[in-house]
């Protein structure tokens, strides 16, 4: 069983887009409770792996931008633990690079990086934005999340891209 | 009288056939240490204060408890209701049961003929035999030797037997789960239990009632009490009815359990309740449980059968080999016993275990998951 963890609401409205429009290697069937989970809601996640069988294999693709924390597993007890294993996905430095790389925007985006983060790029650059759901339903998200690795070349040690997961 | 063992040959409604419960203890028990959660019936022969089913919804726990009923109301009464049954229903049972010094066994097969003016199941055969305990009995009583007793005449084609003469001892067996949320019995209640410890217990439950007093008929029955608060001056004459109104579901059904258990404490017997938790917080409970554990209290060694889905209350006691898990599989249900069926961990509680599904007790994930798809795709 495949437990999808997203840092943010931004990382929810894109696994829920991706998995919608099945690009990715997995679907809705084979995640838990058919939807993805917000990391800040571990007690949503409890009463529904629970009802997994306690030696059924778990992997849990984390996807966020920092994920320098350890994924504190505890609470879903002793006999579970065993059986858990956790995948990075980085969108390090902010899901919004994403909507940068659409916009052909990387470039000037690294020029000015030191002083301003992507979401807050992407405000002051990309006229006519309103959410990160929105934008991400009228572009081609897929490319950009390609992109996103070809440009990033270098990941953090035990992290995967998102474009690892896409079919 | 305990009951040591229950085999019902027949199945009973969803029980497989063969269906067996065995009540003993199956862990060595260490007489070094002081065992409050077991009674010893004789030299090495233990038998659990609590036994418990637990299960999924619909894996049959409340079916046992109605057969263990069933059982109880042939050896308290020698006849058994037909309201368990169909028409046409065979029922047969292998039962042990204790009466210091001897084990009986009654093996009985009963028939609903189906007859209107007949509300009794008729025997169609029926034998009780026994034997003296012996300490190489107290792991295996399938190797014991009954022996033929003169005095029991079966009573084949009839709807009395008199196994109850050998099994009743004046211990009481009931199910409280009769009573429901009734105040029908409060009169009685107060009788046996006396004023004092019926007016503890009302104020247990319901502290803002001074008193409930039955008022007494001349045919001795209780038709109506006295009820009072004490926030009001003078105490309202009611029928059980309107009382039950007065009092919160959880008071009665609260008044109901603990005052069957009080007579269990005074006579020794079984209780059984199915899904012990309904209407209460933990604690209630946990106190109850602890007051059959309790020897200055439980002074006849009664005991209690019940369901629960409160894995919790599982952690309180230190043996695992009186809980019991049901299964139902195609309209069978079946019986594992969490000490000899499953590999349970010693460093974990048993509400860990029972939470993350190791005894396979929790919902279908996929029926779940397919209500909640529905509820989601509603209106889509």
């Amino acid at each position: 069983m495949i437990v999808v963890v997203c840092e943010g609401n931004c990382e929810v409205d894109l696994m829920s887009y991706l998995l919608k429009n099945n690009l990715l290697v997995f679907g809705f069937d084979d995640i838990l409770d058919h939807r993805p989970f917000h990391a800040r809601q571990p007690k949503l996640i409890m009463p529904v792996l629970n009802v997994l069988n306690p030696d059924e294999d778990i992997l849990f693709y984390r996807i966020g931008d920092t994920l320098t924390d350890e994924f504190d597993t505890s609470c879903f007890g002793e006999i579970r633990k065993e059986h858990i294993q956790i995948v990075d996905v980085s969108t390090t430095p902010e899901i919004e690079i994403l909507i940068i790389l659409c916009e052909g925007l990387y470039s000037e985006y690294l020029k000015s990086k030191s002083v301003v983060g992507p979401k807050e790029f992407v405000k002051q650059k990309v006229k006519g934005y309103e959410s990160f759901e929105k934008y991400i339903c009228s572009h081609d998200i897929v490319w950009a999340i390609k992109e996103y690795r070809r440009v990033k070349k270098q990941k953090r040690k035990g992290t995967i891209f998102l474009a690892d997961l896409l079919k | 009288m305990k009951l040591l063992k229950l085999k019902t040959t027949s199945g009973f409604r969803m029980l497989e056939k063969n269906f067996e419960i065995n009540f003993l203890t199956k862990t060595r028990v260490d007489k070094d240490v002081e065992n409050v959660d077991l009674i010893s019936l004789d030299s090495e022969f233990y038998y659990p204060i609590e036994t418990v089913f637990i299960g999924k919804n619909s894996s049959g726990k409340t079916t046992v408890l109605d057969l263990i009923m069933a059982v109880f109301e042939i050896l308290n009464s020698g006849r058994l209701k037909k309201d368990y049954f169909e028409y046409n229903d065979p029922f047969s049972i292998d039962v042990l049961f204790y009466v210091k010094p001897y084990i009986y066994r009654y093996v009985a097969s009963f028939l609903n003929d189906g007859l209107a003016d007949k509300p009794f199941m008729k025997i169609v055969e029926e034998s009780l035999t026994r034997t003296t305990y012996k300490e190489s009995y107290r792991k295996d009583l399938s190797n014991a030797a009954f022996f033929k007793i003169d005095s029991f005449a079966p009573n084949i084609g009839g709807d009395t037997s008199i196994v109850n003469k050998y099994a009743n001892d004046g211990g009481f067996n009931f199910s409280a789960d009769i009573l429901n949320d009734n105040t029908v019995y409060f009169g009685l209640f107060y009788d046996f239990l006396g004023e004092k410890i019926f007016l503890d217990l009302l104020h247990l439950f319901d502290d803002s009632v001074e008193y409930i007093k039955p008022i007494k008929e001349e045919n001795n029955s209780f038709s109506s009490y006295l009820f009072k608060r004490y926030s009001s001056i003078e105490p309202t004459r009611v029928d059980p009815l309107t009382l039950k109104k007065y009092l919160s579901a959880g008071t009665v059904r609260g008044i109901n359990l603990y005052a069957i258990s009080i007579i269990v404490f005074f006579n020794g017997g079984h209780i059984i309740v199915d899904e012990i938790e309904r209407s209460f917080n933990r604690n209630l409970i946990e106190n109850l449980l602890l007051m059959f554990n309790d020897k200055s209290i439980n002074k006849k060694d009664g005991s209690i059968i019940y369901s629960t889905h409160y894995s919790e209350l599982l952690d309180a006691g230190s043996r695992c080999d009186n809980v019991n898990v049901l299964h139902r599989f195609d309209d069978i249900i079946s019986i594992k016993n969490m000490h000899t069926d499953y590999n349970v961990r010693t460093d974990m509680t048993k509400s860990a275990q029972f939470n993350q599904n190791t005894f396979d007790t929790m919902v279908n994930y996929n029926h779940l998951i397919q209500l909640k798809d529905s509820l989601r795709n509603r209106g889509n």
